[in-house]
């Protein structure tokens, strides 16, 4: 496929400018959409924004099938007194990611029905266009000015989808996770311009290069260090950084849950922090209280998903469970704990995601789906019974499943460096199965509540060809992955290897950049 | 054409077939029903179809299974078919392999044939449940991720099969959902399962992290590079996975509650699949486990533990399923003591002949229960069909299934020339010849010798024996014997089994019967001695002389140990035909409470309170009021949010005393200053 791309002009230069202007230019384009009659402005909106998005996914597609096996990357100056260049790039790493955006965004929307977006449809369909324009950024950025202004542009539309389109509480709920992952953010700025200056430059080839080359003090690397990790840790809601979460994806409309579940946090962590502060980040005690860290969260966030009073809630919690399996991963920086916590960053979206969106579409028939009120539900939805009772499986990590994959490849990959602390991460593998089939027996069996009888129907078609996907990638991913593990082996065997190479290419004893 | 070379291009069907069963009619359940359609009115050409794809998927598979097996009986000592990749990243890489060796081979047989017949059973027994095509979907699906756990040649792709046949069970004791405590008696099945298969993962961790590979073959070569004491961890992992799957102690408490399923499944559960898992899983790794004699150790000891508890609680059961769920338990037990004794081939002997009687019973037992459920259907009752106080003098209406269930009864009790007894007796003296001398008697387990534990193994094993045949025998005289005592009207609705249901209780009658032939032992003189062991002797008979030695008992012992073992089954039956009354019995509505030893066992130690108060509702309390309610709306929140001024401080003299000689602390003031309007925009917002 590649040299049939290649050969008609499809080639990384030019998709990798594309997959970030296309949205870009279409949340323009909505935006300034006449804004007369609503339902004609609200059809308009919509249908460009799913060929918008539809473009984005292809593109996505296509990057995948042409950036060789290392990486492929496109270079414009941009501003020169900071050093920084509009430089972008795609490796093994950050294409599953991009590929996850864009159908996640675009699969979203397709979910989402025109009717229930009763108010300000123009501003909803363009504010998404940014969001995936944002996330899609700080995927491709190469450069971390680049980065950071993508980072920051996907804080703002979220804020206000949940804000705005969220329910009543979803203003403060908006608010908290602005607040959050804001003071997160500020934090990087400084140890951004910290480095900028150190390096002269904000490329990651720059950044890299000091790094191997030049590398700062030990001290320093672990402010920075510090700072980058914070941002990326609140943003990705780890323990305790996480209450935060929660709120914002039952509170906020299941687009903006599904957004909040692409892990740009832990992929900030993975190809930022580590590479450009390694003797911190491969620091024994840094790398134990992250660790800890990663396993706190897998049993805390199981042991409070148990006492969940709905099922998006219970979701949230097991969110910031998976997320545990990532730093976890991240942490023991082994090649198969690594790809293990990639795979559970894909899974994150793609069982995650999808379960906020089924999830979302039993709140549009239902506007009380409390535990509490719920229950016998396989009866009169069978087909919602049926994806519901499979994406809770792959969430609990049965093989076969993506979920398996990912955090077997964790597991097994963290037990040779943290024992103990791996023994305790996989007591989260059964507290999964018992919240996750729990939250699925109170909404799914047991006798029918009465109030629903009779009223609540199944799954559309389009409803069910949305769903689909997803229970495609799911079974098609737990049982081939070597597609997404064959695309990942060479970067995070190369990112492994060059932090781990330059650990120790400490200047001991300066506490400032530059030469020992 | 040699075997292999087609034979290996087959294998995959094996698992395939029921996998494909599970889509088709998968789908014939869910399309219809999410088109409205009404389940009830689904017409007899679907059924039709659903039961032809559903048993003849089985039945194909056992033709294949046969065909594989004639092969690997010749020449072939093992097939392994590598489809391609699964998970390859790093070091480590895991394929797609199935494996069809002679163990491999033995279990598809018992698999794919008493499936079989449950299949067929089922056809008959699910004829007017709204739910058929589903059902058979799921008992496809079992079968499947069954096959897959025997078949696969290394211990991920088992893995699949493993959590898979917790997931088939979690859906058809679940059947019933409707019911809320059917949906909870299979998510206890799931949950308590992954609890074991905690154990199995970490010991496929311990096992990369020292050898590399999780192929059994490697496994089983290289093992001898680990520490002895690393070996033993292992062992004691993975046998935590095979006390979740095979319900020992203290995991058995999911069994008994799956009975809440359909009948013909917890035949399949009890017998042909599932709970035999474990015992496949420690002969699979024979290598490993008679390496690790500390570790076999306490399997014998737990394994004869859970046989005599198991046993005692079946004593008071009422419930004629929860008796052979008990019963199930209790048998597992021996087969552990068999395993764990290093003797793999006796362990695998009674796995085959219990599948045979223990489907039948259940399979019969389920002939019952329809039979009365008719009954007080008919009678417009709402009585329990499956409690024995209701039953009583079926022999006279059920007759077939009576002498059936008698048989599998005489079995499982252990009197000759029955299966039971053969392979009963085969554990009895291999324990007591290793008890008498051998490796693992002189191994030790913490302080106390090996030889004591293999001794009260045997004790108890025949305690255990005495007592299974004391409740089989009550089971049989309350249902068949005795005057009827849910009334004459009811007794009159009461008819056999019709020919659907009876056809393969009678397979499995004549599988009783003959069953024994497989493994006779030296000292008779009727048939050819231990053709099983011969049969799995490049799997178990190398690993197992590693903890048995290779001494044989002399023949008088052995003829002293037989005559015992039948006096102890004899004894059983009489006993209980002596202290049993079935015609004081009253109907269960009517029945007074139980006192004293007997409301504990017909409680069963009353195991499942102890866990629900003791363990799980301490959890979710702390769960909901430390962690939720405490930690997380209520300390975290208020740190972080209403907080935030005391950790701005905290970071601003962190920034002053630490010299970031190139950044410059206007950056930091800077930031701080954006911080605080931050900080100050959200306590204005008044959250």
């Amino acid at each position: 496929m590649t040299p049939a791309l290649a050969s008609i002009g499809i080639t990384p230069s030019l998709l990798l400018p594309l997959l970030l202007g296309v949205p870009f230019v279409g949340a323009i384009l909505v935006w300034m959409l006449p804004r007369s009659a609503n339902d004609v402005e609200a059809s308009l909106a919509r249908t460009v924004t799913i060929a918008m998005l539809a473009a984005t996914a292809l593109l996505a597609l296509a990057l995948w099938n042409v950036v060789p096996s290392s990486s492929a990357m496109v270079d414009y100056p941009w501003i020169d007194d900071f050093g920084a260049r509009f430089r972008l790039s795609a490796n093994g790493i950050s294409l599953p990611l991009v590929l996850l955006t864009a159908v996640l965004m675009l699969l979203s929307v397709l979910a989402t029905p025109r009717s229930s977006i009763t108010h300000r449809a123009a501003s909803w369909y363009a504010l998404i266009l940014l969001l995936t324009a944002g996330i899609l950024g700080i995927f491709l950025a190469a450069d971390l000015l680049l980065f950071y202004l993508c980072w920051e542009l996907m804080l703002v539309p979220l804020y206000f989808l949940i804000g705005v389109w969220g329910s009543e509480r979803g203003a403060s709920a908006g608010k908290t996770f602005f607040v959050y992952t804001m003071l997160g953010s500020l934090l990087m700025l400084v140890a951004v311009i910290t480095i900028a200056s150190a390096a002269g430059g904000t490329t990651y080839e720059m950044l890299r290069d000091m790094a191997s080359n030049r590398p700062m003090g030990l001290m320093a690397q672990l402010l920075c260090f510090g700072a980058f990790a914070s941002a990326f840790l609140v943003k990705s809601a780890l323990i305790p950084f996480h209450t935060w979460l929660p709120d914002a994806q039952s509170e906020g409309p299941p687009l903006a849950a599904v957004a909040l579940g692409i892990k740009v946090g832990t992929y900030g962590l993975l190809v930022l922090a580590y590479p450009l502060f390694p003797a911190a980040a491969l620091h024994p005690t840094v790398r134990l209280v992250l660790a800890s860290l990663g396993v706190v969260g897998v049993l805390y966030g199981s042991l409070v998903a148990l006492v969940q009073p709905d099922f998006r809630r219970v979701m949230s919690y097991a969110s910031i469970a998976h997320l545990g399996f990532v730093v976890l991963g991240i942490s023991a920086f082994t090649p198969e704990s690594v790809s293990g916590a990639l795979v559970v960053m894909v899974n994150a979206g793609i069982t995650t995601g999808g379960m906020f969106l089924l999830l979302g579409m039993l709140r549009q028939r239902l506007d009380d789906d409390q535990f509490a009120s719920l229950g016998g539900l396989a009866r009169q939805m069978p087909m919602f019974g049926a994806i519901a009772v499979l994406f809770a499986l792959a969430n609990a990590g049965l093989p076969g499943t993506n979920g398996f994959i990912g955090e077997f490849l964790v597991l097994l990959g963290a037990f040779p460096t943290f024992p103990v602390l791996t023994l305790l991460a996989t007591l989260g593998v059964i507290l999964a199965a018992a919240y996750l089939l729990w939250a699925v027996q109170r909404v799914l069996f047991g006798p029918t509540n009465a109030a629903n009888a009779g009223v609540v129907r199944d799954l559309t078609r389009m409803e069910v060809g949305v769903m689909s996907v997803f229970v495609v990638a799911i079974i098609g991913l737990g049982l081939y992955p070597a597609p997404l593990l064959n695309r990942m082996q060479e970067s995070v065997a190369g990112i492994v290897n060059r932090v781990n190479a330059s650990s120790t290419l400490v200047p001991i004893g300066v506490t400032d950049g530059g030469q020992p | 054409m040699p075997i292999s070379t087609s034979a290996a291009q087959l294998v995959w069907l094996v698992p395939a077939l029921p996998f494909g069963g599970f889509v088709v009619n998968g789908l014939l359940s869910l399309i219809p029903a999410w088109r409205g359609e009404r389940a009830e009115l689904t017409p007899s050409g679907r059924r039709a179809t659903v039961s032809a794809i559903g048993v003849g998927v089985m039945l194909v598979a056992l033709a294949l299974s046969v065909w594989l097996a004639t092969g690997i009986g010749g020449a072939e000592a093992s097939i392994t078919s590598t489809l391609g990749q699964w998970m390859t990243t790093g070091a480590f890489q895991v394929d797609w392999a199935l494996r069809v060796d002679r163990l491999s081979v033995l279990m598809m047989l018992v698999i794919t044939g008493v499936g079989s017949l449950i299949h067929v059973y089922s056809v008959g027994y699910m004829a007017d449940d709204a739910g058929f095509a589903r059902y058979f979907a799921y008992l496809n699906l079992f079968v499947g991720f069954m096959l897959m756990l025997v078949m696969g040649a290394n211990l991920p792709v088992l893995f699949i099969g493993w959590e898979g046949v917790g997931l088939a069970s979690y859906l058809l004791i679940g059947f019933w959902f409707g019911e809320t405590a059917n949906a909870v008696a299979g998510k206890k099945a799931f949950v308590v399962n992954r609890i074991g298969d905690f154990g199995l993962l970490l010991a496929m961790f311990i096992l990369f992290t020292n050898l590399g590979s999780l192929d059994f073959d490697v496994i089983a070569r290289q093992h001898s590079a680990m520490a002895t004491p690393l070996i033993t961890a292992i062992c004691l992992f993975m046998f935590l996975g095979c006390a979740g799957k095979s319900a020992q102690l203290p995991l058995y408490v999911w069994l008994p509650d799956a009975m809440a399923g359909p009948t013909p499944v917890s035949a399949l559960i009890h017998a042909a699949t599932m709970v035999t898992a474990g015992i496949y899983l420690i002969v699979r790794n024979a290598a490993l486990f008679s390496a690790a004699p500390v570790a076999s150790l306490v399997i014998v000891l737990v394994g004869a533990c859970t046989a005599l508890w198991a046993a005692s609680v079946g004593l008071k059961q009422w419930d004629i399923k929860k008796v052979l769920a008990y019963s199930t338990v209790s048998q597992l037990g021996y087969m552990f003591v068999a395993v764990g004794a290093g003797a793999y081939s006796a362990g695998m002997f009674h796995l085959v002949t219990h599948a045979f009687f223990k489907a039948l019973l259940f399979l019969g037992a389920g002939a019952v229960i329809h039979s009365m459920h008719h009954a007080f259907h008919e009678s417009h009752r709402h009585d329990d069909a499956q409690d024995m106080r209701n039953m009583g003098g079926l022999m006279r209406r059920m007759p077939a299934t009576g002498t059936l269930m008698w048989i599998a009864t005489l079995a499982i009790a252990g009197i000759p020339p029955l299966a039971g007894f053969f392979s009963k007796d085969a554990i009895l003296s291999a324990v007591a010849e290793r008890a008498i001398e051998s490796p693992l008697a002189e191994a030790s387990l913490g302080p106390v010798p090996g030889r004591v534990i293999l001794w009260l193994a045997y004790g108890i094993a025949l305690i255990t024996a005495f007592m299974t045949a004391v409740y089989m025998t009550r089971l049989m005289r309350y249902t068949f014997h005795g005057r009827f005592r849910a009334g004459e009207d009811v007794e009159t609705a009461v008819h056999d089994a019709p020919w659907l249901l009876r056809a393969p209780l009678i397979v499995l009658g004549a599988l009783t019967l003959v069953g024994g032939w497989l493994q006779l032992p030296e000292v008779l003189p009727i048939g050819r001695p231990g053709l099983l062991a011969e049969w799995l002797a490049p799997i178990a008979s190398a690993s197992g002389t590693l903890l048995a030695g290779t001494g044989h008992l002399p023949h008088s012992t052995e003829f002293v140990l037989i005559a015992i073992a039948i006096a102890v089954a004899v004894g059983g039956i009489v006993t209980a035909f002596i202290l049993l009354k079935p015609d004081v019995l009253t109907t269960r509505d009517a029945a007074p409470a139980e006192h004293g030893i007997g409301r504990i066992l017909a409680n069963d130690y009353f195991v499942d309170t102890a866990i629900a108060r003791g363990l799980v509702a301490p959890v979710v309390a702390t769960a909901r009021k430390v962690l939720w309610r405490g930690l997380d709306l209520g300390l975290i929140h208020a740190v972080v949010v209403q907080g935030s001024g005391q950790v701005l401080r905290v970071m601003s003299s962190i920034a002053s005393r630490a010299q970031i000689g190139f950044a410059g602390s206007y950056v930091w003031a800077i930031t701080l200053g954006a911080v605080a309007l931050v900080g100050i925009f959200v306590l204005r917002a008044g959250r």
